[in-house]
């Protein structure tokens, strides 16, 4: 029986339409005055003072530079997300035990995320047993990382880069719709994940919702694909075990290459 | 003092936004002795040191005249980072406090000039904690004349609008306090000819001497500041870190430092050869349970090197070596925990 745990939806982000200025126009308006968008708002989560480890006789790091949200806590409130302030930019986000001041590992991520970043945003959805955590690490186009991470013991048992996949599911639809063979190493989309939720089936499950596109640049010369995906990580089998694409519009290229 | 380096530099004046603007006063940094924190007051200061016993008991740190333009009406505002001795007796504050910006298209890259100042620890007759700025004049601007002199620095000769600007960033305290290693960066720079004169990307390694009150060199900074890779930012980072100095040497105890790429790779050597040992006696349901147990030790080894570079500020080259020696300390650490279960022959 399919039992969902818990979900989170996130409002739909703004994406260049084709061949609809004016619609363009008027989403740019409605999500300039609606404050655009929900993602990475620090300003309504309340932060949490974390102090982490520190050498002796220098500046803490982690309380004078590293912000914890209470957004990002698990639901046992133990475990959370920390990520760094402008001053020490570059540096990675961390899982915490918030409960102990404890750095539990680095989120594995190219582009770690850090506060004000541009185009950037900070999502974590969290099982409901506390026991892995999905954080996305929101980028231009698509996520610069999604993770899942796994706890064991209080510790880090297990992460997994997750990004890549989803973006590659895609391929074969985006091939088929401009007829050409399809090339997962080159053929992905583009992607938003719109909504989590975690399932228990005997273990843990993860259902990811997608929508993938590509040429974000609304491009003349480029075909455009946009569809959705359903996909579903199973923690113990280590692997997605379903995936569905479903193509909502298709624009051939005008001229040039596809 | 390369791009990072730079980014961080501005970093640091950036970071004073990162406080909430409800958090005017900001716990800064708290003496390894736990008499007294640093703590300062948001835009302008001051710095002040408040004895945790007695927190109405607080002293202002005075700023001397070229380092007081905190909070100057800029876009950016400042911050210092105090890192104090490990005897609580001396407290070395870089500062960003000129905050000219210049853009240079050679640079690519905003450069805050950049002030330091070290206090000492003074006891009154009251008995109450008393810092004092070890010289008057710029700390930084006496260290880089120092290093000049002592390497025969190449110095550009100025033009009218010619600007020096200087730096000096903490690297480390020795174990004893009697030296703190700092790496101090000069440039020039042209209004007219709006460019480098000479170029501030570049840094030396010097030491101050707490107990003669001068600047120094010893043979390990000597060979470091010798060495052509030190500012050849081409150079790959195996060999750049050859000129990379971490740790300050005690009175007494210098002499040349470990070489993190060296100590590193003859560990995971080491470890590579007895986890492979490991697996071949280790019965096939138990291989992956091995597998699994390295997985979280490689993780808990690079967070233990990420903490060690965030704990002690550092960046570039430097963070590069002190987390090749935090991977090299652990891997010794789990080789010789792997050694005790392998089985006899």
């Amino acid at each position: 029986m399919d039992v969902c745990y818990s979900s989170a939806t996130k409002p739909a982000r703004f994406r260049p339409l084709l061949g609809s200025r004016v619609y363009f126009l008027t989403i740019v308006a409605v999500c300039f005055l609606a404050g655009e968008s929900t993602r990475g708002d620090e300003s309504e989560d309340r932060s949490i003072e974390f102090h982490g480890p520190g050498h002796p006789g220098y500046p803490n790091p982690f309380l004078l530079s590293y912000t914890l949200l209470e957004s990002t806590l698990s639901p046992n409130k133990q475990f959370g997300v920390i990520f760094p302030k402008l001053l020490l930019e570059g540096s990675p986000d961390f899982i915490v035990d918030a409960k102990q001041s404890l750095v539990l590992g680095e989120v594995n991520t190219d582009e770690p995320y850090f506060e004000h970043k541009n185009r950037g945003g900070l999502d974590v959805y969290w099982s409901p047993d506390s026991s892995a955590v999905l954080v996305e690490n929101a980028g231009r186009w698509e996520p610069d990382g999604l993770v899942l991470l796994e706890l064991k013991d209080g510790k880090i048992s297990r992460q997994t880069k997750l990004g890549d996949q989803l973006g590659k599911m895609f391929s074969p639809a985006i091939a088929k719709a401009e007829h050409r063979r399809n090339d997962p190493d080159n053929g992905g989309a583009y992607y938003d994940v719109k909504a989590v939720r975690w399932k228990k089936e005997g273990g843990l499950q993860l259902r990811i919702s997608c929508d993938g596109y590509t040429n974000p640049k609304a491009f003349d010369t480029s075909s455009t694909w946009e569809g959705k995906l359903e996909a579903v990580y199973d923690l113990g089998q280590q692997k997605f075990i379903e995936q569905k694409v479903t193509q909502t519009n298709f624009s051939p290229a005008h001229g040039g290459d596809q | 003092m390369n791009r990072s380096m730079l980014a961080i530099v501005v970093g640091l004046s950036l970071g004073a936004k990162a406080f909430g603007d409800d958090e005017a006063n900001v716990r800064l940094t708290a003496a390894p002795s736990d008499e007294y924190a640093v703590t300062w007051t948001k835009l302008a200061g001051p710095l002040r040191v408040v004895m945790v016993k007695n927190p109405s008991e607080t002293t202002i740190l005075d700023l001397p005249p070229w380092a007081q333009a905190w909070g100057n009406g800029t876009l950016v505002e400042p911050m210092p980072l105090p890192f104090i001795s490990p005897d609580s007796n001396w407290i070395f504050v870089p500062t960003r406090t000129q905050l000219e910006v210049i853009f240079s298209p050679a640079v690519g890259s905003e450069y805050f000039e950049g002030a330091a100042i070290l206090y000492h620890r003074a006891h009154s007759e009251e008995g109450t904690a008393r810092f004092e700025a070890v010289m008057s004049d710029r700390f930084d601007q006496a260290a880089w004349e120092f290093l000049s002199r002592e390497l025969k620095l190449k110095v550009t000769e100025s033009t009218p609008d010619a600007h020096r600007v200087f730096s000096a960033n903490f690297v480390d305290w020795s174990e004893d306090s009697g030296r703190l290693l700092i790496r101090v960066s000069s440039g020039v720079y042209s209004s007219s000819k709006r460019g480098w004169l000479e170029s501030a990307v570049d840094g030396w390694y010097c030491y101050f001497n707490t107990r003669s009150g001068e600047f120094e060199l010893t043979d390990r900074l000597r060979a470091a500041d010798n060495n052509p890779v030190l500012n050849d930012f081409s150079t790959d980072d195996t060999a750049a870190l050859t000129a990379v100095v971490i740790h300050a040497e005690s009175i007494g105890k210098e002499g040349p430092e470990a070489s993190p790429s060296q100590n590193f790779a003859e560990a995971d050597k080491r470890l590579n050869e007895i986890y492979n040992l490991l697996m071949t006696q280790a019965r096939p349901a138990d291989r992956e349970v091995l597998r699994e147990e390295e997985r979280e030790w490689i993780q808990s080894r690079d967070t233990e090197a990420e903490l060690q570079v965030l704990e002690r500020w550092m960046s570039d080259r430097e963070a590069s070596a002190l987390k090749l020696e935090s991977e090299a300390i652990s891997t010794g650490t789990r080789v010789v925990a792997l050694e005790k279960r392998l089985k006899k022959p």
